[in-house]
């Protein structure tokens, strides 16, 4: 039993963590390279809208910064998720990890201190996506509608489900390498059933009698199901399914899940990360 | 200060720290020593948490670990065996964000200080990373000393360093002594311990084989006492009449200087100085060889001696 203060100090170490990481990911560049990336693709699907409306005269788009948003969304969550897979497997790798349990420093302000880094960057990337977008709507007289408030703070919960799993991936190795080959195993993994699972529903099964192709359709269906809910990068897309549907229940169950599937894999790379140690 | 009860700890199936117990008391400086492998770090790892025994207690400060974590850690400066250090941090940024972790007041302050003492000042805005590697020694030494903790636990300290750093370290760690830290030193290497240190632990295969102050051990452990005589002239007959002496085991002679070894029982001196004088000697010069701590840690080491109380040799 460690006492009451004790959370005193876990948030101070947790800030602490959080204020050097973040410092490190806005002096690092790539952060910037992906923000241009994200921002430049973003400006050729406008440029395509305004080509579509010179051509035609007409648009009819209710929301024309919703793909942009996406887009850029998609863009920074797969940095993000490859900066939180790497980010403890490389301090165990370099010792850090180890020099800073010496300290006041606990399983859980360390994994909270490396989330809040991580999602901080994420709000300080919002907000420069958000002023290039309203640039964006001045620019092209294009309307830029009070219901990307909620495309936002939807954006803003998905991702934290990325990081919080991209931190538990990274709590069950011990290099940054193996962290991004792991990584890169569960993404595969996601795409092959998304992909075996739409294969397969184009294909009829024929004949009366039991058929192969009918079980792996059933097989592929439910994994897509199970994969939908485990891949965090699928709820960013659900929960843009709500807001275009005007959806609000589906919306808040949405940010519910992305709320929850956060908290349990932060809690999972605690438990983990107190379980492997903190050594090399 | 510290104290461990039966420490144990196994990694599949094999025992690398087996039933210590160690007892640290406040305001000593605690020499750590073992061959490579012996378990030393483990240990240290475990006195901080860092890693679990598989059976035993450890308290710091009176307490369990556990009970009082934070608080704990905050009176406890460490200094790991090897320095890993934020690579895109400068030593001054790096020694900031310990002491904001340490909740150091007036860090600047601090931070200026203890980089003078180590002659670190001038180098407080390079990047930690380009320094050498007593540099980075010297850099972790600081970091463990930032929050005055009360009790410092340095794991190798001299290593890496030159002759002038192994001084400058062994002052700054005297002074933290001298103003009332304990010290817990790791360490083979024996001639600094045997300066700095008031008890030591010796630790051999995972057990603990001796824990005592230096003098204590070496009168435990040694069977006979090395005298060397220097005379301004051997008297024809003196040698027969030393040998003849019941204490006395061994006699050799090398132009005016004698060499005695004698039963380590009591102190046979004044006997030998009467012998001496008896036969016509002058003494120059009279004094006993005493058996250095690395002497110790062989006989401990190589012979599997054991001076904990309750075990036999």
């Amino acid at each position: 039993m460690r006492p009451q203060g004790s959370w005193r100090y876990r948030w101070h170490a947790a800030l602490l963590i959080q204020r050097r990481d973040l410092r490190s990911i806005i002096l690092g560049l790539s952060m910037y390279i992906v923000l241009s990336l994200s921002l430049l693709a973003s400006a050729l699907i406008l440029r395509n809208y305004l080509n579509f409306v010179n051509e035609s005269g007409l648009l009819v788009l209710s929301d024309p910064f919703r793909l942009p948003f996406l887009i850029v969304t998609f863009l920074f969550s797969l940095f993000l998720a490859l900066s939180s897979v790497t980010t403890i497997a490389r301090e165990k790798d370099q010792g850090t990890l180890e020099v800073l349990f010496y300290g006041p420093v606990d399983c859980f302000s360390y994994i909270l201190g490396k989330y809040l880094a991580q999602i901080s960057s994420y709000l300080v990337a919002a907000a420069i996506y958000v002023c290039c977008f309203i640039l964006y709507a001045d620019l092209t007289n294009l309307i830029f509608p009070f219901s990307m408030t909620w495309v936002i703070i939807l954006s803003v919960l998905t991702i934290s489900a990325v990081i919080a799993f991209g931190i538990f991936l990274s709590t069950l190795t011990g290099t940054a390498r193996a962290a991004l080959l792991l990584f890169l195993g569960v993404v595969l993994v996601f795409v092959a059933i998304q992909a075996g699972h739409e294969v397969l529903a184009n294909i009829s099964p024929q004949g009366r009698y039991y058929n192969p192709i009918l079980f792996l359709k059933n097989v592929f269906s439910f994994l897509n199901k199970v994969a939908n809910w485990l891949s965090p990068f699928s709820y960013f897309n659900q929960g843009m399914n709500a807001v275009r549907r005007s959806s609000g229940i589906s919306y808040l169950v949405m940010l519910l899940v992305s709320a929850v599937y956060s908290v349990a894999f932060l809690g999972l790379s605690m438990v983990t990360l107190e379980r492997k140690g903190v050594r090399k | 200060m510290i104290r461990t009860e039966r420490l144990c700890k196994d990694y599949d199936g094999f025992a690398a720290v087996k039933d210590v117990t160690l007892h640290v008391e406040p305001g000593e400086i605690y020499g750590f020593l073992g061959p490579n492998g012996a378990g030393k770090t483990t240990i240290i790892l475990m006195l901080l948490g860092i890693e679990k025994p598989t059976k035993g207690r450890i308290f710091l400060f009176g307490q369990p670990l556990q009970e009082n974590y934070f608080r704990l850690k905050h009176r406890v400066g460490v200094l790991g065996e090897r320095q890993y250090i934020y690579d895109d941090m400068t030593a001054r940024e790096y020694l900031r964000f310990f002491a904001g972790l340490y909740q150091v007041k007036e860090k600047d302050r601090r931070i200026e200080a203890l980089l003078e003492a180590v002659g670190l000042r001038h180098f407080g805005e390079v990047r930690a990373r380009d320094y050498s590697r007593g540099m980075q020694q010297k850099l972790g030494l600081v970091r463990a000393l930032l929050h005055d903790a009360d009790l410092l636990i340095l794991d190798e300290p001299v290593s890496g360093l030159d002759p002038h750093g192994i001084l400058e370290v062994r002052h700054l760690i005297q002074e933290q002594n001298r103003r009332g830290r304990t010290v817990f030193i790791s360490s083979h290497i024996l001639s600094e311990v045997e300066r700095t240190a008031h008890r030591v632990g010796i630790i051999h295969h995972g057990v603990l084989m001796a824990e005592d102050s230096l003098d204590n051990l070496r009168s435990r452990l040694r069977q006979q006492v090395e005298l060397e005589v220097e005379l301004q002239e051997v008297q024809p007959g003196l040698v027969e009449s030393l040998s003849g002496l019941e204490f006395v085991r061994e006699v050799a002679i090398k132009d005016n200087k004698l060499t005695l070894k004698l039963d380590a029982a009591t102190d046979f001196r004044p006997q030998v100085f009467a012998t001496i004088s008896a036969c016509g000697g002058v003494i120059v010069e009279m004094r006993t060889k005493e058996m250095s701590l690395e002497e110790a840690f062989v006989t401990i080491t190589e012979r599997n001696v054991s001076l904990l109380a309750g075990s036999e040799e």
